[in-house]
């Protein structure tokens, strides 16, 4: 926001005019979110709910999130420099097509009665895609790398 | 201002110790929008489909154009999973600044940051519940999903408001600049050479791109054999037809095979009717080509032959502005009955139909009689139906 520079904007410097009226709009989804929550607690079951909300924020704040720090610690030590950039595209890819897959790969959702629930091998899918995802990397990389060594030239 | 400026120098030192320079502004402002766009239009898409479930009075959806529904849900779903990507990058990007110290500046900042609880909790939830339901996969959802996927969306959508109107100031500033490499945290040579934020981004992209090619082939048919993720295949079931329900899972084998079947049309009419199968099939028959498109992002076109509910409206002598009800033989469930709304009874293409691709029905497809009909959701697209209930 352009806001003329008067005293009152260098101690706010951060927020626009806007901020409060999207609190109070916010706010209200938000209450109305939790009233509808409430109101079909019998088939929300808040406990549950409450347990998979904050258990998300948990899981990632406190393990996903580090872990993938951690790894790209070892990647950014380990890996030369040459195939850094490569490597890292290509393993933050992979993970995530892992994490979605995971739920199909394990078959959790198949039923007896009916075989078009998840009818495809996904664990074959999913190697299908990580050497698609490899070889896309592999391609990039030889692509970038040709066009600085013509450059250098 | 001392506060301010001591949580700045905290800030500084800790936000030193993540060595990466893509935990910018910059990419957190650029995830920022994108995932702005993604979650609104699933809001969108999402409340579209609520609404066509749970029809307020006012609200008369239109039975036209057919295959909308069919563009909105696939939408919703394929937006829903390219999110993944974006939401994880943005929330790697910004990490470091969870550990900011001391960790509010000012009353805006306490509000913005509390808010940000619903908003990494609600958009981490919406994100994995919805994963985990095309997924069929209910053992990590001790609730009703749809309830709790709709509810949550208000959550999350309201703490992006709030979280919008906090960052829009930097976010326009930051966008303003023209983009400079980003720094290089000099002290740490491990850092150097590793992906550009250009890379980074281009990565994002890629893996957004990669989840939905992977996984949209159910639903756009051309990339039926691509999408080796898909929880369905089109091409398999029964009548080569996917299927949600099966007819021994709803409990209505016998009953939809018991001879003694009758159609019922009743409430609002002055010749109510009951009408055996062979008495159905004598009627005349009308022949639609109409999508089935599954509130889980998949759906597939065939082509329907059965009876229009306009005609039996006329026969019974509804009013001329009637709407309706399906009933099923599956009368315990929360989908045993669907409402047509008056566009929707009214249609010539909404049918109560006997045949799928020239043959009769299959029992998990709703043999005698499933209702089909344009623009509806696949779960009102009732089974086994054994009731028509004028109103």
């Amino acid at each position: 926001m352009n806001q003329p520079p008067t005293d009152r904007d260098t101690t706010r410097p951060a927020y626009s005019r806007l901020f409060w009226p999207c609190v109070l709009v916010g706010w209200a989804f938000v209450a109305n979110g939790v009233r509808g929550l409430l109101e079909n607690h019998r088939v929300v079951r808040l406990s549950g709910f409450l347990r998979v909300f904050i258990g998300a924020l948990l899981v990632h704040d406190l393990l996903l999130a580090p872990f993938v720090i951690a790894a790209g610690t070892v990647v950014s030590r380990v890996v030369p420099r040459p195939a850094r950039a490569g490597i890292q595209a290509g393993l933050i890819i992979s993970g995530v097509v892992v994490l979605f897959a995971f739920p199909f790969v394990r078959g959790y959702g198949r039923i007896p009665d009916n075989p078009t629930i998840l009818p495809r091998n996904y664990a074959e899918g999913l190697v299908v895609v990580l050497v698609a995802v490899w070889l896309g990397v592999l391609l990039v990389g030889a692509a970038a790398s040709g066009l600085s060594r013509r450059h250098a030239n | 201002m001392k506060v301010a400026r001591a949580a700045t120098v905290a800030g500084t030192e800790v936000h030193r110790r993540f060595t990466s320079p893509l935990h910018d502004d910059r990419l957190a402002a650029i995830l920022g929008l994108a995932l702005g766009v993604t979650f609104t239009t699933c809001f969108v898409t999402g409340l579209i489909s609520h609404t066509l479930q749970h029809p307020p009075s006012w609200f008369t959806w239109p039975s036209r154009p057919a295959g909308l529904f069919r563009i909105t849900q696939g939408v919703h779903v394929a937006t829903g999973v390219a999110s993944i990507p974006l939401l994880l990058a943005k929330l790697w990007v910004v990490y470091p600044k969870l550990f900011r110290w001391p960790p509010v500046a000012s009353v805006a900042h306490a509000v913005e940051r509390i808010s940000l609880i619903p908003l990494v909790g609600g958009a981490l939830f919406q994100l994995f519940t919805g994963t985990a339901n095309i997924a069929y996969w209910y053992r990590p959802m001790p609730f009703f999903f749809t309830v709790a996927h709709f509810w949550a969306a208000w959550i999350t959508i309201g703490a992006l408001i709030v979280h919008i109107g906090a960052k829009i100031t930097t976010t326009r500033a930051v966008l303003a600049r023209r983009a400079e490499p980003a720094p290089i945290a000099a002290d740490d040579p491990a850092a150097r050479d590793g992906l550009s934020r250009r890379g980074f981004l281009a990565t994002i992209g890629a893996a957004s791109g990669v989840l939905v090619v992977a996984t949209v082939g159910d639903t756009v048919r051309p990339l039926n054999r691509i999408s080796v993720l898909a929880p369905r295949r089109l091409g398999i079931g029964p009548q080569g037809r996917p299927v949600n329900r099966s007819a021994a899972a709803a409990g209505v084998l016998d009953s939809a095979r018991d001879p003694g079947y009758r159609l019922v049309v009743d409430g609002r009419v002055t010749r109510p009717l009951a009408l055996s199968l062979d008495e159905l099939r004598g009627m005349p028959q009308h022949e639609a080509i109409l999508p089935i498109a599954c509130v889980e992002g998949w759906s597939y076109s065939a082509r329907w032959c059965g009876i229009r509910v306009r005609d039996l409206l006329q026969l019974t002598g509804a009013r001329p502005l009637a709407h309706a009800r399906v009933e099923s033989l599956e009368s315990y469930s929360i989908y045993g009955s669907s409402p047509l709304n008056r566009l929707q009874a009214h249609d010539p293409d909404t049918l109560l139909a006997l045949e799928l691709d020239g043959n009769p029905l299959a029992p998990d497809h709703g043999y005698p009689l499933r209702l089909i009909g344009p623009n509806r959701p696949g779960v009102d697209q009732t089974k086994w139906v054994h009731r028509l209930v004028v109103l």
